[in-house]
């Protein structure tokens, strides 16, 4: 029987994936980028790239690499590129950071850097794919949340040769009618097929099984759940076809993006509905702090999708901004911290006390970890959240910088407590002496039960 | 009745497995009802049929493992073979009742 195996590499992505976070929030709390700045000035799109492919990215890469398997049943296909791909991302990103401050004139730093960083983001988004695709190809058959991954990696691919044009417009060496277009009407698309094809359903589609296996939930194969896949495959395509319009044709294609965002809102509702359901049915009476903590990020999920739609309808260009914080950090990013507060642990567990299992008492997932001490930092987190998306609309860069610095300390705690989770530091005192492991580069042993 | 030696290590066996402790959900894999079926045939050779709570858990292996070893250190036992099977699924409804009761 195939069986899944433990993710090496996985706690290397999360570790780059936090410091990625901590940086974007530091160079918020201290007036770099929106709002202190345009939402089109280079420091601008050096935070919103740190956090869309440094934080959530490297996240969801790495909370695949570990999870695809257990949905699908199979283990991991090429288990030896994750180290590949986190290097070409890495240095593709630093590249690409370090190409946009070149717009600024930074060092005198030639603007080619936005055209090769994007290259390499775009090779190593490639590999990721192609060894997740294989891996979801070599499952017997696959459940729904799967298909909502497999969507998510064919965006991915699109929002990453998307962007390395966009990077070689921005360089200057792509122009003419075509450039002027795609920096017009491309920026849009670019941006929702990245955090709404790519990331919105990846996690989707990751939230659906790990929800359904936190609470003891039986999974959700109903109507709903078909209506969440199908109409996000409608908006999908939807997208795809206004950037075909902008391809052949130079221009915008408004009745595209109205379908589109109309689906978009469908699969969403369908989503919550369905996430809703399982919560309801499900057999563990009391909630975990990270499935309490879910509960937080899925509402910033319905608040992002209502301020886009606000933002759409009005043409304001603050609730835009808004919609698209609330999105990136409050669901996107508050559901990887949530989540990341539950994996750590468990993987550690995986590695120091699964092995013993049957030969000695082991503690439980739950024993690694303090619920007490790391909740006021999710309350902490998910309130700035609220206070600098409130900040953003009403235009206030003081109080977005206050709120900003605030969620940079929740997440410095919570990275505390991941920490103190890796360190054993939590334990009782009956297993206080157990070997620790290495922080961050686990030695598993391979397992392959056939 | 009198209890044979089979269902005496077949006892045993089921005390010793009392101690593989699920990870996530904390409680014996006993009461949880995650073994299936104990089978105790000549010369103390053993059949453990079990699941898991989530199909494909990465704990899956280990959980295995951990039967393996908590069964052969009982005394007459002198092979098993673990079978991990998820037909039937685990459903909450195989726990005991005092464990479900504080679920």
């Amino acid at each position: 029987m195939q069986m899944a195996t433990i993710s090496r590499w996985t706690l290397a992505y999360f570790s780059g994936a936090l410091v990625a976070l901590v940086s974007a929030l530091a160079l918020m709390a201290l007036g770099l980028g929106y709002p202190s700045e345009g939402l089109m000035e280079p420091r601008t799109l050096v935070v919103v790239h740190l956090i869309t492919i440094g934080w959530l990215s490297l996240l969801m890469l790495g909370a695949l690499m570990q999870f695809l398997p257990v949905l699908v049943g199979r283990e991991l296909v090429w288990p030896k590129l994750p180290p590949v791909i986190l290097a070409l991302i890495l240095s593709g990103l630093a590249l690409l950071l370090c190409g946009f401050l070149a717009l600024d004139g930074w060092h005198n730093a030639p603007v080619e850097f936005l055209t090769l960083g994007g290259l390499l983001l775009l090779a190593g988004f490639c590999v990721a794919a192609v060894m997740l695709f294989a891996t979801l190809l070599s499952a017997r058959s696959l459940p729904l949340p799967a298909g909502f991954v497999a969507l998510g990696l064919l965006s991915l691919l699109v929002a990453a040769t998307l962007g390395e044009t966009l990077a070689s417009v921005l360089a200057g060496l792509v122009g003419g009618n075509f450039s002027v277009a795609l920096v017009m009407h491309g920026v849009g698309l670019h941006a929702a097929f990245g955090l709404g094809g790519w990331l919105t359903l990846a996690a989707m589609g990751v939230s659906y099984r790990l929800v359904s296996m936190f609470l003891v939930a039986p999974e959700r194969k109903g109507v709903l759940t078909r209506m969440a896949f199908w109409s996000a495959t409608i908006a999908l395509g939807g997208l795809a076809g206004v950037l075909m319009i902008l391809i052949a044709t130079n221009a915008s294609w408004s009745l595209g993006l109205a379908l589109t965002g109309l689906a978009a809102a469908l699969a969403i509702g369908a989503y919550l509905a369905d996430i809703a359901g399982l919560y309801r049915t499900r057999r563990r009476a009391r909630l975990e702090l990270h499935m309490a903590g879910a509960v937080a990020g899925m509402a910033m999920l319905g608040l992002g999708a209502g301020l886009l739609a606000w933002a759409l309808w009005t043409g304001s260009q603050p609730v835009l901004a808004a919609a698209i914080h609330v999105l990136a950090l409050g669901w996107l990013g508050g559901l990887g911290l949530v989540m990341l507060y539950k994996i750590v642990a468990f993987l550690t567990w995986l590695e120091c006390f699964a092995p013993h299992m049957g030969r000695m008492i082991t503690p439980r997932v739950q024993d690694l970890v303090c619920e007490r001490r790391a909740a006021p930092f999710f309350i902490l987190y998910f309130a700035a959240e609220l206070a600098g998306a409130t900040a953003i609309v009403f235009g206030s860069d003081v109080v977005f910088r206050i709120a900003t610095a605030l969620q940079l300390l929740g997440v410095m705690m919570l990275i505390h407590q991941y920490v103190r989770a890796r360190r054993l530091a939590d334990l009782p005192e009956a297993w206080m002496d157990h070997p620790k492991p290495r922080l961050i580069l686990p030695a598993t042993r391979q397992r392959s039960v056939a | 009745m009198m209890p044979t030696p089979k269902m005496e290590i077949e006892a045993d066996i089921r005390a010793a497995l009392r101690s593989v402790i699920d990870p996530e959900l904390g409680h014996n894999i006993i009461d949880l009802g995650m073994v299936y079926d104990v089978d105790v045939q000549d010369a103390g050779v053993v059949g453990v049929v079990m699941t898991t709570t989530a199909r494909f858990c990465p704990a899956s292996a280990f959980l295995q493992e951990a039967v393996a070893a908590a069964a052969g250190a009982v005394t007459g036992v002198t092979r098993v073979d673990v079978e991990l099977t998820y037909d039937p699924p685990w459903t909450p409804d195989r726990m005991a009742p005092e464990i479900a009761v504080r679920f």
